[in-house]
């Protein structure tokens, strides 16, 4: 387990599939915002192991998704409890899924973060070929933002500056 | 602000598969087809963009193999801007091209296809993964893995930038030269790369080619199609991952066909069917006659199996070695059991971590010359090279200041998208029989797709990673008489 200090703000997503880049936007958002030597911001478009590898050495980690419930209204923001436990089937032939990279990563005692937390926001559209984000998903990004924010700023004493720049 | 959920894994749903398989009268296997609801926009949403941004819009394809659309995509604009990138710049494109080969072939080994054999087939489904694996292996091994595919990946990180989706593409060469100090550490890791492979191929060896039970499913006829097969070779005929010419060998082994990138459209047709999004490729010369096998069928297959095939052999002598040993136990060539395709993918991770070393070896790698800008007006340009699961194609049209005015893409997968849909019934019609549904059936399936290492998903991503798989078996008269879900 990690004893690193360090915390990491990951959002995932593909840029290009209109709600799907949420998670990238958030977090570019978060990277204007948060000044800290302990906090690293990114985002990609990652799969399962590919997530091990980016947050192996990190004591906290944070994940920003989009999701689609089917139940919620698009720009809703979930966080996302323990998953159920049908984690690690593996029809997919082409990338592991998210618990199952986390339980061989603790498995192997690699050096895993002390939490992890994956934050969703719940989205209408991520097969159009835009750069875009629906209007109520765009609309929810402050709130998401926000969240985060407060969360780091509450656990890690993390202090935030405001991006002069910014409207 | 949020509520708190706990979600199944299932609940994002893109990139499912859906399989119908229609039963007749008594009972048996009509037919059966395999539905992806995967719209490649790709093509279209790039229309309008400039050339230059293509190596970093398509790597957005896939989330595993985003190496693969990135080098391409260069090769692409080499051929479009007119450049021929200096020795240097291929050397470097080559080496981390191969280390990717590498790393993520035994992914694939160890994390998704390996599953079946190592821990079984007939194994729970929540025991056939990494984590199984590692159980039936022990944690060394584990250990071993991590540390290699680390060390792999740190090569395409440091020399593209990033891992996930590197930059160092560009038309005409690369961002940055390989330098003395980083030419020292890569040396140890890709001859740490050529002993791991030894290992994996031991390891398949005692554990599947010693198993009578996994050998008579690997020769078996259930994953067995004689199809022609398609694959980059050098000049001598041999497996090459970065370049060379597209050869195409029939049923029977001997060459149909042989030509560059730039003449794809000569061989090569892609048809359609109402059901699916996906695109069926087939030889031209031959023609569709729907999904059979045989030498008049245009049907072809690529990945690994399809590039052995269509090979004369091994660019590197251990990987040769091992060549001649495949086709001596599978009974010579061509070899059609798409199960062979996992121990075809091993002697290819030998290859690449060979070439590794022959390529950080070469002190022309070294040379600080790694760009070449005297471009031409561009118009046209094709790519082409071999990805994980098979050939990929980008062919990209602009007008005179470079914005594309056309984009076609032919991604590994879909060039296997037939031969999947063939698999999908040939096993639906071995274990279906009398209407009488065997529950082994998905596995079963999900076999012959491991075996392809298809990546139908990959224009998305899912939460969990998974490509969830929808069996719906029907009577005659269209009533769903069992449903399975992966789910």
């Amino acid at each position: 387990m990690s004893t690193s200090k360090r915390t990491l703000v990951y959002g995932i997503g593909n840029p290009y599939r209109c709600d799907d880049a949420v998670g990238i936007k958030v977090a570019q958002e978060i990277a204007e915002q948060i000044k800290s030597q302990d906090i690293d911001v990114k985002w990609g478009s990652i799969d399962g192991v590919a997530i091990l590898d980016e947050i192996v050495d990190y004591h906290r980690v944070i994940f920003i998704d989009s999701i689609k419930t089917n139940k919620g209204k698009p720009g809703d923001v979930y966080k996302i409890k323990q998953p159920s436990g049908k984690s690690t089937e593996t029809f997919s032939s082409h990338g592991i899924n998210f618990l199952t990279a986390i339980r061989f990563g603790e498995k192997f005692k690699l050096n895993m973060p002390v939490q992890i937390d994956v934050y969703a926001v719940e989205i209408k559209d991520n097969t159009s070929f835009t750069e875009e984000c629906t209007a109520d998903v765009l609309n929810s990004i402050p709130k998401v933002v926000q969240v985060i924010l407060e969360e780091i700023k509450e656990t890690d004493g993390t202090k935030l500056r405001k991006n002069q720049n910014r409207i | 602000m949020y509520k708190e959920i706990t979600i199944d894994p299932i609940t994002r749903l893109e990139g499912h598969g859906k399989i119908d398989i229609f039963l007749d009268d008594k009972g048996d296997v009509a037919h059966a087809c395999l539905q992806i609801p995967e719209l490649r926009g790709y093509e279209r949403f790039s229309i309008g963009r400039l050339a230059e941004e293509m190596p970093r819009i398509t790597e957005t394809i896939c989330g595993v193999c985003p190496t693969t659309h990135h080098t391409c995509s260069g090769k692409a604009l080499d051929d479009l801007y007119g450049v021929e990138p200096p020795p240097a710049a291929k050397k470097i494109r080559e080496f981390v091209y191969n280390t990717f080969m590498f790393e993520d072939h035994n992914l694939h080994f160890y994390f998704l296809g390996g599953p079946d054999f190592i821990v079984g087939p007939a194994a729970p489904k929540a025991e056939r993964n990494v984590v199984g694996v590692i159980g039936k292996v022990g944690l060394e091994i584990g250990k071993k893995v991590i540390d290699i595919r680390k060390r792999s990946r740190n090569i395409i990180q440091t020399m593209g930038g990033r891992v996930v989706h590197p930059v160092h593409c560009l038309p005409g060469g690369v961002s940055k030269p390989m330098t003395k100090e980083l030419q020292q550490e890569f040396k140890k890791t890709a001859e740490d790369a050529i002993e791991f492979a030894k290992f994996t191929l031991q390891a398949f060896d005692d554990i599947v080619l010693k198993n009578k039970t996994y050998v008579d499913l690997i020769v078996g006829d259930i994953y067995k199609h004689q199809t022609y097969y398609m694959g980059l070779v050098d000049d001598k005929n041999k497996v090459n991952f970065y370049d060379g010419w597209i050869r195409v060998v029939d049923p029977e082994g001997k060459e149909f066909a042989k030509f560059k990138a730039q003449e794809y459209l000569d061989h090569i047709a892609e048809g359609v069917e109402s059901w699916t999004y996906i695109k069926f490729p087939y030889l031209k010369k031959v023609g569709w006659k729907g999904f059979v096998d045989g030498k008049d069928s245009g049907v072809y297959r690529v990945a690994p199996l399809g590039r052995l095939n269509a090979s004369d052999g091994m660019a590197t002598p251990l990987a040769q070695e091992h060549y001649q040993r495949f086709y001596e136990t599978l009974g010579g060539k061509p070899v059609h059991n798409t199960l062979a395709t996992h121990w075809a993918r091993l002697i290819e991770a030998m290859q690449a971590a060979e070439r590794m070393v022959e390529l950080i070896n070469d002190p022309e790698i070294l040379d600080p010359n790694v760009r070449n800008m005297d471009f031409q007006t561009p118009k046209k340009g094709i790519g082409v090279i071999e990805a994980p699961r098979g050939t990929l194609f980008h062919h990209y049209e602009t007008d005179e200041r470079g914005r594309l005015t056309k984009a076609n893409l032919i991604v590994a997968t879909v060039n296997n998208s037939a031969a999947i849909n063939m698999s999908i019934e040939k096993a639906a019609r071995g274990l279906i029989k009398g209407g009488k549904v065997d529950d082994g059936l998905l596995n079963m399936v999900e076999m012959a797709f491991r075996a392809y290492d298809p990546c139908f998903a990959c224009a998305t991503h899912t939460v969990d990673g998974r490509v969830p798989l929808e069996i719906n078996i029907y009577d005659t008269e269209q009533k769903i008489v069992k449903s399975i879900k992966s789910h």
